[in-house]
């Protein structure tokens, strides 16, 4: 590291001002704003907004009393959670058997699938969920092919729940099989060759020496990939159900369908404070790993 | 634990078993034979339709004339969707839109984003890793809730509804790509490299022209081309801030899938993927080879 | 123990040969040494015998019994890898006690054998350690440990002393030896240093483009080259073209004398002669060839000298150090002869020599 300080803070000012003026000054507002506060910056969306709850001074929970009080949030944040929890397994899953079979297999079928599984990263969300709608609709192309192989009655996947979750799995799977190969791939043959020397199987030899070894990977996975689903709108917009919706959803039609900003920044807020959860679990992996690599 | 040091070896026979593979079991172990290559086998090729089928059936729809249940192909076949969606004014008027936003959105971040990148490699200064962090954290919060709270800051500096207000909503979710991973390419560029740079004669600024820099790009480029697509394709910020006068096409895609033929919106959504598909392409090898991982770790 | 045999042995990658039909039999209890240029397949071998790569051909005997199809695990050969490649999220304690976890060994027990080769390694006292805090020597040892905890019955050693340095691996090699000879385990030591490999090794094969060149003890490669590429690699030589003659050595028209007989039924042929720096002596007799000393180079122990003459530039190794008046003469005390191709010249009738040399090929020049 130079020991200039003072230019690497004028550096680094340009995306700060930004992030503090566009991003954390309107995280701010949204605060404000869903605690009662309707005054300066946040005038203009409270002037024409319908069942605002208003504190002259001090701050209220009242929005959020009243929203969890409502049997469809309440709903609305179960699916959330529930469709974060499964999506994010599912595509560790997968991703660890794919990232794993890439890294021990110089096969031909391995060269097609590191040439494959790169390309939801290139198709923009829009479109991947438009896709997917067509492909797992009642009347789609799963359905005729369930129909051609004999079994009728296949209920169309599109606008469920379960739905969001195989789109959500297709679209952050590169990012996940991209991190989890490239730390695989850190981990020198040489320890799994020397746990296998001493007597372990190649299956135990995953599970003792190269997965421990690829934890930081592997968080990082969890939390990108978590905090992505939590927030998301276009997959679950396109491809969910009407209700129960995720929160990415229900905060736009609370916002833009009921006219009701400030229940929709709270839904915000309470979506920022789940991924904050999970944020945490970063950082936290991210200081251990460069303990244990001697960086302070 | 014992304290006092025995020898090793000889042992004594029989109090002791045998660790290693005896010749019977050296025996047994080489009758068996391998099994599970078929099942995974066929795991990878369940993954490939998972992944693959969804775009090829979206790519047939773009030809289809004609197609309906239970077919797996269509019954008849056309180019016309083709020449609609692009005869059809306010289509080509989006496409044209989104690939002027891109450029400078992506220009204006990397002038922003670059050098702060260059400084997180190589400054030490004081919060640099809580500045990192804090740009990651801002992202967590959920886009919708951002862009309604900043729809009171565009008003208050009269940008709703103009191109430069556009520029801004797509601009901040640039910012994590183009900082991060430029950062760790920075990062990866060996000192020794740069000192022995200095060290035959160059100025700083020369060293970093030709040494750093080049060595960098990879990332650089990789940050950069994300960074265009992340502006490429956003939605949802764009249709706040910027209708009724800027509908780019990741905006119309939205109108398209419920308003018009299934074929149309194929056409366009292939339009659409083009440019990523193409740009992807150029860096993938950068891609895979870990540059982008790299740029997840905080250090 | 046990006795490791290589039956055409063969490993071709895309149809380039990376070994190629070796055979080979280490003895029970010995310490056998590969060595080689790098590229030239002792690692291969080394990896091929561990189970890490299955060959083209060929097969692989321990005690008799075909191992060729075997994983690792299911192998009795344990191996020191050459970054030692030390498990970094596990301790000392932890790295040694693996394989024995492995096979559910009662506690108590599981505690003495780790505790007895952390002790023979002389590591006690780090158990709680991690690889990383741990010096490139002291790594090394716990990687030692960690085989011969399990008591294979083979141990492959690949590069052990290449990441030490220079003081350290003269100390490291002498404690492998030693607690080799203690153990009595056979082992297979691969390195490209042949000082490493003539100094620790009951046997050397000299292993190059895939093929053993030379099988023998220290003594039998080095006086006994079977070709030109092993005593090039052996030791030094300074080489010349010329012929046999009278009483010595035709090299560019000088008659040179060789104090040893050479063999007899050679003639007018044509041949590459090597001559060992130390079987080059300096006299002071005029009717032996003319030479300058153009350098002396200390050596510690030993003093070189290089010589320039109309033969070429000579190197000798003397042990005494002194300064030289030119003129000099010189003469060589023996010399190794080989045919243009590079093979040893042999006389057939020295059936003593011939018993020497492990594959019954060797050199003569006595």
């Amino acid at each position: 590291m130079r020991q200039k300080p003072w230019v690497g803070l004028l550096m680094s000012s340009g995306p700060m001002i930004v992030m503090i003026v566009f991003i954390g000054l309107p995280i701010v507002l949204a605060v404000a704003y869903s605690l009662g506060d309707v005054l300066g910056l946040n005038r203009a969306i409270a002037a024409v907004a319908q069942h605002q709850v208003i504190v002259k001074h001090g701050l209220t929970l009242k929005v959020y009393r009243d929203l969890w009080a409502n049997a469809g949030i309440r709903a609305d944040i179960g699916a959330t959670l529930w469709v974060t929890v499964v999506a994010v397994a599912v595509v560790l899953v997968i991703a660890y058997a794919v990232s794993l079979y890439l890294r021990f297999n110089h096969n031909r079928l391995a060269k097609v699938l590191s040439a494959i599984y790169l390309i939801p990263l290139f198709i923009p969300v829009v479109i991947a969920s438009y896709a997917l709608v067509t492909f797992w609709n009642a009347g789609g192309f799963v359905d005729a092919l369930m129909a051609h192989l004999g079994s009728q009655g296949f209920p169309g996947l599109s606008y469920t729940l379960t739905g969001v979750v195989i789109a959500q799995v297709w679209v952050n799977l590169p990012f996940a099989i991209l991190m989890l190969s490239s730390g695989l791939t850190a981990v020198p043959d040489s320890l799994i060759e020397a746990s296998r020397d001493v007597g372990s199987t190649f299956l135990r030899s995953i599970v003792r020496i190269v997965l421990p070894l690829n934890i930081l990977p592997t968080v990082i996975v969890l939390t990108f990939t978590g905090i992505g689903i939590l927030g998301s709108f276009t997959i679950p917009y396109l491809m969910g159900p009407t209700a129960p919706q995720m929160l990415g959803v229900a905060t736009t039609t609370y916002y833009q369908a009921f006219n009701e900003p400030q229940q929709a920044q709270a839904l915000a807020v309470l979506t920022f404070v789940l991924a904050a959860g999970i944020g945490v679990i970063y950082v936290w992996a991210n200081v251990q790993a460069n303990r244990r690599e001697g960086i302070s | 634990m014992s304290s006092k040091a025995k020898p090793f070896i000889p042992l004594e026979e029989g109090k002791r078993r045998e660790l290693m593979p005896s010749l019977k079991e050296i025996r047994l172990a080489s009758i068996r034979r391998p099994v599970s290559q078929a099942i995974g086998t066929l795991l990878i090729v369940g993954f490939l339709i998972f992944i693959v089928g969804p775009l090829v059936v979206l790519l047939t729809w773009a030809f289809a004339k004609e197609w309906f249940y239970p077919a797996l192909i269509p019954q008849a076949w056309t180019w016309s969707w083709w020449r609609i969606v692009l005869t059809t004014s306010h289509l080509g008027h989006s496409i044209l839109l989104s690939f002027i936003f891109a450029p400078v959105v992506t220009t204006l971040s990397a002038l922003i984003c670059l050098p702060a990148a260059y400084a997180f490699a190589r400054y030490s200064f004081p919060g640099r890793r809580w500045f990192m962090v804090s740009l990651f954290a801002a992202n967590a919060f959920p886009k919708m809730g951002l862009y309604m709270s900043m729809a009171g800051l565009l008003f208050a500096f009269n940008l709703m509804g103009t191109f430069w207000g556009v520029v801004i909503v797509q601009l901040i979710s640039t910012l994590v790509i183009m900082t991060w991973i430029p950062s760790a390419a920075f990062r990866s560029v060996p000192r020794e490299l740069e000192e022995a740079a200095r060290d035959v004669g160059a100025r700083p600024w020369q060293v970093f022209w030709r040494v750093t820099l080049p060595i960098a790009w990879p990332g650089i480029l990789v940050g950069l081309i994300l960074g265009f697509l992340a502006s490429l394709d956003e939605a949802q910020g764009t249709f706040l801030v910027g209708i009724p006068n800027y509908i780019t096409m990741p905006v119309q895609m939205y109108t398209l899938v419920g308003h018009y033929p299934q074929q149309a919106a194929a056409v366009f959504a292939i339009i659409l993927t083009l440019p990523s598909v193409i740009l992807l392409l150029l860096v993938r090898r950068y891609i895979v080879g870990g540059t982008l991982a790299a740029g997840f770790r905080i250090r | 123990m046990a006795t490791v045999e290589l039956r055409g042995l063969t490993l071709r990658i895309q149809q380039k040969a990376i070994v190629q039909k070796l055979n080979l039999t280490i003895p029970s209890g010995k310490m056998f040494a590969l060595l080689g240029p790098s590229g030239g397949g002792k690692t291969t071998t080394l990896r091929l015998i561990g189970g890490f790569l299955r060959p083209s051909e060929g097969q692989v005997l321990i005690d008799g019994e075909d191992v060729t199809q075997l994983t690792p695990e299911r192998r009795p050969t344990s191996m020191v890898f050459q970054q030692y490649a030390l498990w970094p999220h596990m301790t000392v304690w932890q790295n040694v006690v693996y394989g024995l976890v492995l096979r559910k060994l009662p506690k108590a027990e599981m505690e003495e054998r780790v505790h007895e080769a952390l002790t023979m390694v002389g590591l006690t006292g780090y158990e709680r350690a991690y690889p990383a805090q741990l010096s490139g020597g002291q790594q090394q040892r716990v990687a030692l440990a960690r085989s011969l905890v399990l008591q294979p019955k083979v141990l492959l050693l690949d590069e052990p002393l290449s990441n030490l340095d220079a003081k350290l691996r003269l100390r490291v090699r002498e404690e492998i030896r030693e607690i080799q000879q203690r153990v009595g385990i056979t082992t297979v030591l691969v390195t490209h240093d042949q000082d490493e490999a003539l100094s620790i090794a009951d046997q050397v094969a000299v292993l190059a483009d895939g093929q053993i060149q030379q099988v023998g003890t220290p003594d039998v490669l080095y006086d006994h080259p079977r070709n030109q590429f092993v005593a090039n690699f052996v030791g030094t030589m300074n080489w010349f073209a010329g012929r046999k003659d009278h009483n010595g050595v035709m090299i560019s028209g000088r008659m040179i004398p060789v104090e040893m007989s050479l063999p007899v039924s050679l003639t007018q042929q044509e041949l590459v002669i090597g001559v060992r720096p130390e079987d080059v002596l300096l006299t002071d007799d005029t009717r032996d060839p003319e030479a300058r000393v153009s350098r002396i180079v200390s050596r510690g122990h030993f003093q070189e000298v290089v010589l320039t003459s109309t033969i070429g530039d000579i190197h000798v190794f003397t042990t005494y150090r002194k300064t030289y008046e030119a003129p000099i003469h010189f003469r060589f005390a023996r010399c190794h002869l080989f045919t243009p191709e590079g093979e040893a010249v042999v006389e057939r009738s020295n059936a003593a020599v011939n018993a020497l040399n492990f594959r019954g090929n060797g050199v003569v020049v006595q």
